[in-house]
């Protein structure tokens, strides 16, 4: 999946460059040295200009984001412009270029903004208002566990044909105990993807982790279980499991030690680390 | 919808109710909505409650811009700013608070956490739209607050050391760090009287609750699981001991309700075993979050919050009957599908039969408060007991603000009870004569200092010329000198509580 994450910028150098003015597109170096070495108050309102400005290039404008949001995280004079950031953010919300927009949503969202979140949720109801694909959406929003966005992150995993949407919307729900049997339906359908399926392994056992405990045991003694999910359920016995449940299990049991001796190599591994913890 | 009680209802159906009830000036209903159980926040998220609660606040101050101190909105106002955790709703509890008719130094505590949380969030709020969401935001928490503190004037100089360190590290905008820097230079030592003592407000601060008629039967329906999993029962965990009962959920994003609600539990425990109480006081955490905080959650979350757990102390969870529960101690909780959307902090004293005989919420509560009441069950010899206890429990509080706390106190007790007194003595009375005269040069001495503090004033002069009258009194006893002097000293007293309290600028 393609990651949303600004990258912090990287430390400034001591020395401060002369200022570049920022009045003409021309005039700007979208070089990232050159934009963080706008330290200090002018500095940052110069960069929020930079990034507001539609006039100049994308790769300049997002440089000048991620060198304001550098700053946010230790400049002292950051807190001067905060206001202005945020503003000037908010305003990108509904950028023509994409990749500006998705950045602005981005760090709004990590910062719970309610403009962002409402933007958001707005465009998950509608799509003709949506700023970002559904997908997107969903990961800014799960930032936020108290966005109120878990029924829709259901009606989402229900009703759509784009996996990445779906699969946003699992990892929002494995925070909804109200999702737990629709996660448990995900995890034992075959006909998932092993990726969704493998999603909903740790959601549930982020919910539920004695239901999960329950599948594990009886998805390792499956022998046309998908090996994916094999090694999910493996891994989970593995550092949640039940001892006593686990070396009173006979046929489990067994069948670890089969899958020692014969199964795909990441299998075998996981297998002898069990019999290792378990004694068998 | 004429009423306060609104059933389950939109963002929008609800500003419009608030603007219109608003318009028809009807504070009593605005009042009721301040509740978290009111059935108008049912169904609603987190964020949606957030811009509910602040259009409320924001109508209720323009609609009332006089407002008693006790008003039943004040504690409303002051748990917003003191537990601040949206940037809107901040925003409009310090414009409200702004509503009420003269400043607190009561108010700084709650300030003080507005403040923590505006230094980070100090995002655009646009106070004319509903939910404070605009492009063009018109004001932002850290400039309401600037505003805040300029209203307190001097009854903000607790904060000093908090604004000056804000002021030093320039973690605010340029005019937001100026209004605050003269704040600081016109805070005078020592003009933090007790005429403005937090008198309501401390009443306000938490709730004694008298002990209610429900026996603990009433939860015979609920099923408790502890940090181990082990299963209880109500009996098995609240009876035969008083226990100190604090709500929470680990999901919780507000550090100041939740985490902090259980670390506060954690330091009561290291008050009980300091009064050697720990083994005949209970301590019990119980999350509203029955389907998320497992046994294993809630173990590792006492843990890392130095809460101590056994099989007397515990962190609990409901299995079945949380509606029973939250009936019981009439929770302020509201949910948003599974996940908690709204809270107060609530924590209870239950008496050995389980009865609650304490309850303290909304404001941030004090350790040692909580287990002195709770102290205070072990003795009682009945457990009805507890609803005359709970009823006196406010006399300390009445009693701790008729202490003296700063030199004109002192002053003025002397002037009412003392000086005046004695000052009738008369010469055959050698004793009494050399008190009113000792306290006669207190009383000149203290007038000095305050001289010192705050520069000459008028009342100064008036209470010199009145000490000089009595003095006079003392030695020779002319005819007339004594009221003149008495008149003179009560005079200076009206003035001085006059001049301090003109001096703060109005909302």
């Amino acid at each position: 999946m393609k990651k949303k994450t600004a990258k912090p910028a990287e430390k400034a150098p001591a020395k401060k460059t002369p200022r570049k003015t920022a009045a003409t597109p021309a005039a700007v170096d979208p070089t990232p040295v050159a934009l963080q070495a706008y330290a200090g108050t002018v500095g940052i309102r110069d960069s929020i200009g930079i990034m507001s400005d539609q006039g100049q290039g994308v790769p300049a404008r997002l440089q000048a984001i991620r060198t304001v949001q550098a700053a946010s995280f230790g400049d002292p004079d950051f807190d001067a412009l905060r206001g202005d950031y945020f503003a000037a953010l908010r305003k990108l919300s509904d950028d023509p270029a994409v990749d500006v927009r998705q950045e602005a949503l981005g760090i709004l969202a990590r910062e719970g903004d309610p403009f962002a979140e409402k933007a958001l949720m707005a465009g998950l109801l509608d799509a003709k208002k949506a700023l970002v694909p559904a997908g997107d959406a969903l990961h800014y929003l799960s930032y936020n566990l108290h966005a109120g966005v878990q029924n829709l992150a259901r009606s989402i995993f229900d009703s759509s044909q784009d996996q990445d949407s779906r699969q946003q919307a699992l990892r929002l729900m494995s925070t909804d105990p109200a999702s737990t049997k629709t996660i448990l339906k995900t995890l034992s359908d075959k006909g998932e993807t092993p990726a969704m399926r493998q999603l909903s392994a740790a959601a549930l056992h982020a919910l539920d982790p004695k239901a999960m405990q329950t599948f594990a045991t009886k998805a390792v003694l499956d022998e046309n279980e998908h090996s994916d999910v094999v090694t999910a359920c493996l891994t989970a016995m593995n550092h949640f499991g039940d001892e006593k449940a686990i070396t009173g299990n006979t046929a489990l049991k067994q069948r670890i030690e089969s899958l020692r001796q014969k199964s795909p190599a990441k299998i075998k591994q996981i297998a002898k680390k069990l019999g290792v913890k378990y004694g068998f | 919808m004429t009423t306060g009680q609104l059933q389950e209802t939109s963002e929008e159906q609800f500003a419009a109710h608030v603007s219109r009830l608003a318009r028809m000036g009807s504070q009593s209903e605005l009042l009721r909505l301040f509740d978290e159980r009111n059935a108008a926040y049912l169904g609603h998220s987190a964020p949606a409650i957030a811009r509910m609660r602040g259009w409320l606040l924001l109508a209720y101050s323009h609609e009332t811009p006089v407002l008693d101190l006790s008003d039943c909105a004040l504690p409303y106002v002051l748990e917003e700013l003191q537990t601040a955790h949206d940037a809107y709703l901040t925003t409009a509890a310090l414009i409200c608070l702004r509503s009420w008719h003269q400043p607190d130094p009561a108010f700084c505590n709650a300030l003080s956490g507005a403040l923590s949380f505006a230094r980070g969030h100090d995002l655009p709020v646009c106070t004319g739209e509903y939910g404070g969401i605009g492009l063009n935001g018109n004001t932002s928490p850290m400039r309401e607050l600037a505003a805040t503190l300029h209203w307190m004037g001097d009854s903000a100089a607790p904060m000093a050391a908090e604004l000056h360190d804000l002021v030093r590290s320039r973690a605010a905008t340029v005019d937001v760090l100026r209004q605050i820097e003269s704040l600081c230079l016109s805070f005078k030592q020592g003009d933090a009287c007790c005429s403005r003592l937090p008198f309501n407000a401390i009443l306000g601060r938490l709730s004694f609750g008298a002990a209610r008629p429900t026996g603990i039967e009433a939860l015979d329906a609920v099923v408790f699981e502890d940090q181990m999993g082990v299963s209880s029962t109500c009996q098995q965990i609240f009876q035969g001991h008083p226990t100190i009962v604090a709500f929470f959920y680990s999901r919780c994003d507000n550090p100041l309700k939740c985490s902090l609600t259980i670390w506060k539990l954690a330091r009561t425990q290291g008050v009980l075993a300091a009064r050697g109480l720990a083994s005949s006081i209970a301590t019990v955490g119980i999350t509203y979050d029955s389907a998320y905080d497992t046994p294993d959650r809630l173990l590792r979350y006492g843990h890392n919050r130095g809460l101590k757990m056994d099989g007397h102390n515990k962190l609990i969870r409901t299995t079945s009957g949380f509606a029973v529960l939250r009936r019981y101690f009439d929770l302020g909780v509201s949910f948003f599908e599974s996940l908690v959307s709204r809270h107060p902090i609530e924590v209870f004293v239950l008496d050995r039969d389980g009865r609650i005989a304490f309850s303290y919420t909304r404001l941030n509560w004090s350790e040692e408060i909580v287990v002195s009441d709770a102290a205070s069950l072990l003795s009682a010899r009945q457990s009805g007991n507890a609803g005359s206890l709970s009823a006196a429990m406010p006399a300390p509080g009445l009693l701790a603000s008729l202490v003296p706390k700063c030199p004109v106190c002192w002053a003025g007790y002397m002037n009412s009870i003392g000086l005046t007194g004695w000052a009738f003595a008369t010469p055959s009375q050698s004793t009494l004569l050399w008190l009113a005269a000792g306290l006669l040069m207190i009383h000149l001495a203290l007038a000095f200092w305050r001289v010192r503090t705050v520069g000459w004033r008028i009342s100064q002069a008036l209470s010199l010329v009145g000490a000089a009258f009595l003095a006079a009194n003392l030695a020779w006893a002319p005819k007339g000198f004594l009221y003149a002097g008495i008149a003179l000293m009560l005079a200076a007293s009206l003035t001085d509580v006059r001049q301090t309290t003109s001096q703060r600028p109005r909302a």
